[in-house]
């Protein structure tokens, strides 16, 4: 968490969305069918699908108001446009900041690959030469890749983060590693706890 | 002390092993041949583990894996509304490894907007179903389902029912009886049939109406009192005696042909050789003790029907079902849309 | 007593040679599974449940094998919780908030050794509830309509929001707030209605517990762990002793007793889980502390109100299962299946017809919470040694495991995108001042919640007078106010300006 006042100046931004999310879930709620009768039941407002939507639509909007209040009793509105700056470079475009982007990018690119599959193909000649189980099936082949690649740039990049470049056989061991690791976990899945591997 | 040791690690070790094994199955052989099946089926179960079609899908599994000579295991695909595992048995190359356990819910799955085929496409293998109950409290003043309907004459909307979720099975016999009767319930829905059933235990609602088998340990126990069937026939229940049907004195039940069904299904175009296996397997499973002694506890009514009568049986029901509910306003998709005649 | 004399006998007829390495074998497998993230105990039994029931096990020995995989899945949560912050379920996170200061403070240790004993003597509150309550207990399950139902859900939510929010209490409401809005999304629970999906069919069935789970704690940990090379957060080395000081367990007594009743009480109540026994018996703990300076640092004490709670959770659960034949939580559910297969139908009867059942179903939890003792003391020994492993490899293994986590749950691959964004709105969170684990319980809570509220109201013609004539719908009615109204001498606050990671 930031310090008391950089963070009072945040509350007013994120109060500021909290209300404007509150009111388009009010907004979204209005849309729903109210009153009548829903699928040969009563409908009124209290049993209606907007009911909850509107209740706690309404209560953000309140505690919304509550934050912005507070902050801006403490201050918090003061110098909004200076604070952000100073706040972008300091914070923002941090070599800290880069790495934790780098370690929620690199996960996406593992969903990504997880969902296009690049190594699926792989397993058809696999299966020819008499592979069966995990490297015939397309998916088990993929996931493991995919798995051993994700698990080596991990550890790559972030283990000697102002070291010089790593050894080869230094990557070596890591890769190896990382590919067990990889089929290990995705015959315990896929074989042992009898979860299909994405 | 050494003897004790040495089993302990024994035991480990065996039992180890045995959940080394069962997880592994018969070691799959790639070897491709003729003869259906050369690998592990899997069931798709479309409801969540706990619930009559889970039971009776693993039940299923239990007992083709000697019939059929493979492993079939069972996984729940829960997500959107049961349509994960309609959907992924559909997306699935039609060789007969893939099977769907489903229940009298997948009908009108089209309508509601679940799913993109309608009961035409699908080949039923119905294990068995269970008839619906209305049933009380014990100290309820509603001696039989007449005094009901009379206090529901004088007092429109007095009665407090529960009947799993609006649209269900069990909600839309509560309308096919309101229809039949000539009164009008108010309807409170419930999430499913247990805390339907809870409802009436915790006196929230006065009367539920939910299957026999779901209630059967609550009525003998003496929780709740039945008052009839919700069926044209009436059913015997040990330990407790006979329970009235409505449709004796409510004929106009008969219009809607709906009720419940526990079993599998595969794709209709599944290559015809895959399902008459499937068939002769499914008729000699019927035969199986361990399932018909299931089923007889749960008093779920066995029915073994498949081809060209289970098709039958559910286009029928898809027309009424699905027509009803779009009357009612909670379907997605018009059923004239899906090439559903009206009834 | 003939319940007692039932339940010593079946506790020595329980011990065969099989028995005795099934049950050796589930509890470690079901430690593994609470350990590993996106892996719970109704997963776990699920699975047993295919195994048991195809190798043709006697009933005894399946129950042993279910029992097993369920006390250790409650259980091994508490490990990722204290040694990483990383809780896999909304139960742990409670532990995690205490357990992990302790860890980082050094006593890490000694931490995990308090919740494997607490875990052991909640379970066997469990036991005794069964042995001398279910009747009692049967009776409180039926007090609770739809009215109370909602009202002890709203309550779990502010709780903890009130109990987590760093800074001020209403950032704790907010992220509740926002939980339970997350759990709108998709099919209403009472008329079925189409919500917030955006026409994504992905949405109709709502956003599940696990991925926002998964989001909330893994994400944003993973994060911080690799933004500084020695973050304030990396784990401290220093583990202190793994053995539980007798002193612990006796300054501790009151609180673990009435952890364990408060335990035992929620779960009795049909569909209400572990998850608010361990927030309802923590907050107990820190409101009533006679050490509240403590928590500051971490408190042991408030591990041991989590952990007693949400063990003490499995005796509770089985009550409404076995007397009335509706589970008290989702594993119970799982495990009533289980029960069926076997040709026994829990339900009112169950005490004539099957009369060993109940004694025999206690004298298995009695050995599983002993088989849990003993495999939690050993696997803490392993365990612990994870915080020795650098961060990049180990964050690369709780990110692997994230994915395929919040995948296996109903495996489609929508829910790894939403974990993943989840846990950036989380990581936000968290630098903003607003507390994670409210979104959770608020996400477990939500569809509960609203369904009994709108139930209670339809059923009562849209009065809320109900809230306030039920007796006890009274009680709750006042606790939610004092907790909204009422100023509490919060460590938390006071110290906002001083803490900072």
């Amino acid at each position: 968490m930031i310090e008391e006042k950089p963070l009072r100046k945040l509350d007013v931004l994120t109060g500021g969305a909290l209300g404007l999310l509150g009111g388009a879930i009010i907004a979204g709620a209005l849309q729903m069918p109210i009153g009548g009768t829903y699928g040969g039941v009563d409908n009124p407002w209290y049993a209606s699908p907007a009911a909850m939507p509107l209740l706690i639509g309404s209560a953000l909007l309140a505690c919304a108001l509550t934050i912005i209040f507070q902050a801006v009793k403490r201050g918090g509105h003061l110098g909004l446009p200076n604070f952000l700056n100073a706040f972008w470079k300091s914070s923002i475009l941090t070599l800290d900041a880069a790495r934790g982007a780098m370690a929620w990018g690199s996960l996406l690119v593992y969903a990504l690959a997880l969902q296009l599959q690049p190594f699926a193909s792989l397993s058809y000649p696999l299966r020819r030469i008499g592979a069966t189980d995990l490297l015939a099936d397309s998916n088990g082949l993929n996931y493991i890749l995919c798995s051993a690649l994700f698990l080596l740039a991990f550890a790559l990049a972030f283990l000697r983060p102002s070291g010089r470049f790593p050894s080869l056989r230094y990557i070596a061991v890591l890769s190896a590693g990382s590919l067990v690791a990889a089929v290990l976990v995705a015959w315990t899945f896929s074989e042992l706890l009898r979860v299909p591997l994405p | 002390m050494k003897n004790t040791l040495f089993r302990l690690v024994a035991g480990l070790t065996l039992s180890s092993a045995a959940l080394f094994l069962s997880g592994c199955g018969p070691a799959s052989n790639s070897a491709e041949t003729d003869s259906w099946p050369t690998k592990p089926i899997t069931i798709s179960c479309f409801a969540a583990a706990g619930g009559g079609t889970d039971l009776i899908s693993r039940m299923v599994a239990q007992a083709m894996e000697p019939e059929l000579g493979v492993k079939v295991n069972v996984i729940n695909r829960t997500g959107g509304r049961g349509g994960a595992a309609i959907n992924h048995v559909w997306s699935r190359p039609r060789d007969g490894y893939e099977w769907g356990g489903f229940s009298e819910s997948v009908i009108p799955a089209s309508v509601l907007g679940i799913t993109e085929t309608t009961t035409k496409d699908w080949a039923y293998f119905m294990v068995a179903g269970a008839p619906g109950v209305i049933s009380v409290a014990p100290d309820s003043p509603f001696k039989s389902l007449e005094d009901l309907v009379a206090a529901l004459k004088a007092n429109p909307k007095s009665v407090k029912a529960a009947a799993g979720l609006t649209g269900g099975l069990w909600h839309t016999k509560l309308l096919a009886l309101e229809e039949a009767a000539g009164v009008q319930f108010q309807f409170i829905p419930y999430k499913g049939s247990q805390p339907s059933q809870l409802a009436v235990l915790t006196q929230e609602v006065d009367v539920v109406l939910t299957s026999i088998s779901e209630q059967a340990e609550l009525i003998r126990g003496g929780r709740v009192r039945p008052l009839a069937m919700v069926e044209m026939a009436p059913k015997e229940l040990d330990g407790f005696g006979t329970i009235p049907a409505a449709g004796v004195n409510y004929p106009g039940l008969s219009a809607l042909p709906v009720g419940q069904f526990l079993g599998f299904a595969l794709p209709a175009d599944t290559p015809t050789d895959i399902l008459a296996r499937i068939t002769s397997a499914f008729e000699k499973i019927m035969q199986d003790k361990e399932l018909i002694s299931y089923c007889d506890e749960q008093l779920l009514d066995l029915m073994g029907i498949h081809g060209e009568e289970s098709l039958a049986m559910t286009l029928k029901a898809e027309r009424v079902w699905t027509w009803k509910l779009h009357e009612l306003g909670i379907t997605v998709k018009s059923p004239a849309d899906l090439g559903i005649a009206r009834p | 007593m003939a319940a007692f004399s039932d339940f010593f006998q079946h506790l020595y007829l329980i011990v065969t040679p099989t028995n005795f390495a099934l049950l050796m074998g589930t509890v470690l497998l079901g430690i593994i599974f609470g350990a590993l993230p996106g892996l719970t105990a109704t997963l776990g039994i699920a699975l047993l449940t295919t195994v048991t029931f195809s190798l043709d096990l006697p009933i005894e020995s399946a129950m042993v094998a279910l029992m097993g995989v369920y006390v250790g899945a409650i259980y091994g949560g508490s490990h990722p919780a204290i040694l990483l912050n990383i809780p896999g379920t909304a139960a742990g996170a409670a532990t995690a908030l205490e357990g992990h200061r302790l860890c980082q403070n050094g006593r890490g240790g000694e931490t995990i050794a308090t919740a494997t004993v607490m875990s052991f003597i909640g379970t066997i509150f469990g036991v005794l509830a069964m042995l001398l309550l279910i009747p009692l207990l049967t009776k409180l399950a039926l007090q609770f309509q739809s009215t109370e139902t909602f009202l002890l859900a709203l309550f779990g939510v502010l709780i903890c929001g009130s109990l987590t929010a760093p800074d001020t209490v209403v950032k704790g409401w907010v992220a509740g707030l926002f939980g339970m809005l997350l759990a709108t999304v998709g099919m209403d629970p009472i008329h079925g209605f189409q919500r917030f999906t955006f026409d994504l069919p992905a949405l109709a069935d709502g956003i599940k517990p696990i991925p926002v789970i998964l989001g909330a704690f893994a994400i944003p940990q993973i994060i911080r762990a690799m933004q500084k090379p020695k973050a304030p957060d990396a784990p401290a080395l220093k583990l202190g002793s793994l053995m539980p000081k007798l002193s612990n367990l006796k300054r501790h007594l009151k609180v673990t007793i009435r952890s364990g009743l408060i335990g035992v009480g929620v779960g009795s109540i049909p569909g209400v889980g572990e998850d608010i026994a361990a927030w309802l018996s923590y907050d107990t703990a820190k409101r009533t502390s006679k050490h509240p300076d403590e928590y500051k640092e971490g408190s042991l004490e408030g591990v041991v109100a989590a952990e007693t709670a949400n063990n003490a959770c499995i005796g509770g659960a089985l009550i409404p299962l076995l007397t009335l034949g509706v589970p008290g939580s989702p594993p119970a559910m799982m495990l009533l299946s289980a029960i069926m297969l076997y040709h026994i139908v829990p339900g009112p009867r169950l005490p004539e017809q099957h009369p060993e059942f109940i004694p025999q179903m206690c004298a298995i939890l009695t050995w599983a919470a002993a088989a849990m003792l003993a495999c939690g003391s050993l696997v803490s020994r392993i365990s612990v040694h994870v915080l020795r492993v650098p961060p990049p490899i180990l964050m690369g293994f709780v990110a692997m495991f994230t994915v395929i986590g919040s995948y296996a749950f109903d495996f489609s691959l929508f829910n790894v995108w939403l974990m993943l964004g989840l846990g950036l709105i989380a990581w936000a969170m968290e630098e903003t001042g607003y507390p994670v684990a409210p979104l959770v319980i608020g996400i477990i809570l939500g569809p509960m919640a609203e369904e009994n509220l709108r139930r209670a109201l339809i059923d009562h013609g849209g009065s809320i007078l109900p809230f306030f004539t039920r007796p006890i719908a009274i009680v709750f009615v006042i606790l939610i106010l004092v907790s909204i109204f009422f100023k509490r001498r919060s460590p938390n606050t006071a110290t906002s300006e001083t803490t900072s990671s």
